[in-house]
């Protein structure tokens, strides 16, 4: 990516420039995305947010693990997704009643209310 | 009867006051955990620790070489019959090294996490109650898995089969993930749900998806058997075909290792023209194997 100053060493950094130079571009997160996995070469998964959404990003084939699960909520919690790379992450959170493995390079995007 | 609760090697280890150069830190430890338990922690183990994790006590790599060290040394001693406590997603569990198949029914009580039984070569039935990681099973000799709640990627990858093994026999309760039985060369893998590119490169055995259908299965397979409902859809290199009466057979050997995992009450009768399962896993259900089809590699494909 050209013309770009980063401030680190690491390769995260890159998938949120890029992501925040779409959305300024065109607006839409969800195209954003798309056009990474699009132009991205390798395996990696990802997590980025918005001010009101989350997504969930995996490479076209799907190489690097990412999982999502849903905890139904008490009455002491709301209802609420989880993201993680290992299901035991989940179950600490108790994040285990509907589990998904989001398509690879397909975004998987949770949006504010 | 042994039971390992691994809580008492992280409170062993907890017990242990932290150096600056982990040194002494380490030191300490290994006669405590030699007193208890009367194995030997090697010294690589140290550096190792310190490098990567910044201290010993909480270094994962410590209990993961503490309890295959334990519990090698009870399988030595004739124990035959384990469980384990509070593994806590703990890596690399059950590989032994032994070059000769152990007799071990193992039970762990909790979330396994990547390859829990690599190189597995034993006889018997490890159990776990809770879920496993990417590559359960991988590179597995001979046993058998009986999973109750997920696995995540790559469970049974590169089983062997050799002169002298079959590969694993793995039931996944509530489904695995991706890249089922990859480069799997033989072994068998029945599940209740499996993520995409199942069976890839598979060369050999059985996947057997009894969930519902999946997508882009067998891609690049040589070899192997993968049964799954219609519907399922299948990667480059795969071709779909209608069951016949040697699949059924074929379906009924493997099931028959899982016959009483899951209280198959007519596995006996099951032909082509008996078709249905009564099947208990999660849930009764009764599975007509005519709603089946099995994938096999492409011959077009295969040079």
């Amino acid at each position: 990516m050209e013309g770009f100053r980063f401030h680190t060493d690491s390769d995260s950094e890159v998938i949120a420039v890029f992501l925040a130079s779409r959305i300024l571009k065109h607006g839409d997160i969800e195209k954003a995305h798309r056009e990474f996995v699009a132009k991205a070469d390798g395996p990696f998964t990802y997590i980025a947010a918005t001010s009101d959404s989350i997504a969930i990003v995996r490479d076209k084939f799907g190489t690097r693990k990412g999982i999502i699960g849903y905890n139904p909520g008490t009455d002491d919690h709301p209802p609420f997704w989880a993201m993680a790379t290992d299901l035991s992450a989940l179950d600490v959170v108790g994040a285990t009643t509907k589990i998904e493995t989001p398509h690879p390079g397909k975004p998987r995007i949770f949006y504010r209310n | 009867m042994y039971t390992l609760d691994i809580d008492e090697i992280r409170a062993l280890a907890n017990d242990v006051p932290s150096t600056s150069s982990g040194s002494n830190e380490f030191d300490l430890l290994k006669k405590k955990l030699h007193e208890r338990f009367q194995v030997s922690i090697p010294e690589g183990l140290k550096n190792a620790a310190i490098e990567k994790f910044g201290d010993v006590a909480s270094a994962p790599i410590l209990y993961e070489n503490l309890t295959n060290s334990i519990l090698r040394k009870k399988i030595k001693e004739g124990e035959n019959n384990i469980i384990i406590k509070n593994p806590r997603a703990l890596y690399r569990i059950g590989i032994f090294g032994f070059s000769e198949p152990v007799n071990l029914n193992l039970t762990v009580e909790g979330n396994v996490g990547n390859f829990f039984g690599a190189f597995c070569n034993f006889n018997g039935t490890w159990t776990v109650r809770g879920h496993a990681e990417n590559g359960l099973a991988d590179k597995g000799y001979c046993g058998k898995f009986v999973i109750d709640g997920l696995a995540t990627e790559l469970v049974g990858q590169n089983n062997q089969s050799t002169n002298y093994s079959h590969g694993v026999d793995i039931l996944v309760r509530k489904g695995c993930m991706e890249r089922a039985m990859a480069q799997a060369r033989g072994g068998n893998l029945v599940t209740f749900g499996a993520g995409f590119n199942s069976g890839l490169y598979m060369s050999d055995g059985v996947l057997m998806n009894l969930g519902e259908p999946g997508e882009l299965f067998g891609a690049g397979m040589v070899g192997g058997t993968i049964y799954a409902k219609q519907g399922t859809t299948t990667g480059k290199g795969a071709v779909i075909k209608k069951l016949d009466e040697n699949d059924y057979e074929k379906i009924k050997n493997v099931l028959r290792v899982f016959e009483r995992d899951l209280d198959i009450v007519n596995l006996d009768d099951f032909s082509k023209t008996n078709s249905i399962l009564d099947i208990t896993n999660i849930k009764h259900e009764e599975v007509d194997f005519k709603d089946f089809e099995k994938i096999i590699a492409d011959e077009n494909m295969v040079h």
